[in-house]
């Protein structure tokens, strides 16, 4: 036992390593290969088209994956959990056609905006409830509420 | 015969397989007494005709699922085989590509799964991707012809039992045997059910995977043969919906989605309550819409009635 405690004392002693290079270059090999395929993918743009550079067209890359972003953004929170939500697209489509449908013209704006939120809200408390107490099948409970989704929004 | 009784025992690790079959049991009561037009012999061939191609795919997706995978490449492999079959090749060429392909596309899900260590949802996303952008670039429009034979194979009917009851019974006996008779099947349980365990106990674990993926892969190739006879054409995306339709096949027979617990019954089972809830639902004049949300509440019912053990896929 003092044994033990002596030598991880001695370790959390030892006064921090001056290799500062080291570091960072650990760092940036332990970066997600996510990055370094975008930065590739930014330098090699030039190449490929000549427009790629132009900073408005970069704007209008952003504009079209915005939503993407905030989707993904929201299927990491379930991925985290080890877990996987395909309902985001239902509950896109739902939210798109409560915004965008007349069907809240009538309302004052804040409910166009507080709707689809509450929308998501109840979807996701089901999808939770279905998954975590009932312990369903994540990807066909998610799947099936999607489905069901889909459906009442073409009808 | 040995095979054949073991189709038709209730099987070992099977789930809630009696729960599946009450369930078909019940659906084909109900249609048969509310709809007239359910037993004509024209519907019914129909009916096996439709839901083939899901049955065949979901064989093979029942061994992926039960190593705990999941293979969303099948859709793609069905379409690709529907457009390689349309190609102007000798027809015994254009079959073992067909057969080379599909086994292909198995191996390299396999062996990212196995040895990558990817996350065979991502996997077979890739691989997806990578087969239908291929259907598209062999035959980007639906069309072409496919050899006589196939469609006749399809099509016909010996006396009166439909082609396609042949099909389905070959699958299911040639995947019944896999399962049930090899030691191959008792490995896809173990290293479904634990690992760690399976390795532990001289498993081939990483073996046994990739076998699962590419025998998912050659059930889809058989499959798309007989969507090519069926539609006596080519078809580059009309195999995209059975990618998640066969997960959904199978979770409804019993699969567990976790892995180690499913059986080939169970996943018949499921197809056929699929097919018939669409069936039915355009007997009865239902718009396609309405029958997306029923059949998702359907599943909804089913899947919340399977008691599992732990949170998870």
């Amino acid at each position: 036992m003092d044994f033990s405690m002596t030598g991880t004392k001695a370790k959390t002693e030892t006064p921090p390593r001056p290799f500062y290079a080291k570091r960072v270059v650990s760092w940036i090999l332990g970066l997600p290969p996510a990055y370094y395929v975008l930065a590739i993918l930014i330098a090699l743009a030039p190449a490929v088209s000549a427009t790629l550079i132009n900073p408005n067209y970069w704007f209008v890359i952003l504009k079209q994956s915005a939503p993407l972003g905030i989707a993904v953004l929201a299927q990491s929170l379930v991925m985290r959990v080890r877990s996987i939500d395909l309902s985001v697209s239902g509950v896109f489509a739902f939210a798109i056609y409560l915004a965008s449908s007349g069907f809240l013209n009538n309302d004052p704006p804040y409910v166009t905006v507080l709707m689809p939120i509450a929308v998501g809200i109840a979807v996701g408390l089901i999808n939770g409830i279905l998954v975590a107490y009932i312990r369903a099948s994540a990807v066909i409970s998610t799947l099936s509420v999607s489905a069901i989704l889909i459906g009442i929004v073409r009808t | 015969m040995n095979t054949v009784t073991a189709f038709f025992r209730i099987p070992y690790r099977a789930g809630a397989i009696r729960l599946s079959i009450g369930t078909l049991v019940i659906m084909l009561i109900a249609s048969v007494i509310f709809l007239p037009g359910f037993l004509a012999p024209e519907n019914l061939s129909n009916l096996l005709a439709q839901s083939t191609v899901l049955v065949i795919s979901a064989l093979g997706q029942t061994f992926v699922i039960l190593t705990g995978g999941l293979d969303v490449s099948v859709g793609s492999i069905i379409s690709i085989t529907t457009t390689i079959m349309t190609l102007d090749l000798p027809e015994s060429v254009r079959v073992l590509l067909c057969i080379a392909v599909a086994m292909a596309f198995g191996i390299a899900n396999g062996y990212g799964v196995a040895r990558l260590n990817v996350h065979p949802i991502i996997m077979t996303l890739a691989t997806m991707g990578i087969a239908q952008g291929l259907a598209l670039i062999i035959l980007p429009i639906p069309g072409g012809r496919v050899p006589e034979w196939l469609s006749a194979s399809v099509a016909g009917s010996i006396g009166p039992i439909p082609n396609s009851l042949f099909w389905l019974i070959l699958a299911s006996c040639a995947a019944a045997w896999i399962l049930y008779r090899r030691p191959f099947g008792l490995y896809l349980f173990a290293s479904g059910g634990n690992d760690f365990n399976a390795r532990m106990n001289g498993v081939p674990v990483e073996r046994t995977v990739i076998k699962a993926y590419v025998l998912s892969a050659l059930f889809a190739c058989a499959a798309g043969m007989f969507l090519a006879g069926r539609l006596a054409s080519g078809d580059p995306k009309g195999g995209a919906t059975f990618g998640i339709e066969s997960v959904t096949a199978a979770a409804l027979g019993g699969v567990h989605l976790a892995g180690g617990i499913g059986s080939i019954l169970g996943t018949v089972v499921g197809a056929a309550i699929l097919g018939i809830v669409n069936n039915v639902m355009n007997l009865a004049n239902v718009s396609a819409y309405l029958q997306s949300v029923v059949k998702g509440l359907l599943l909804l019912l089913l899947v919340v009635s399977q008691r599992r053990k732990t949170i998870g896929l």
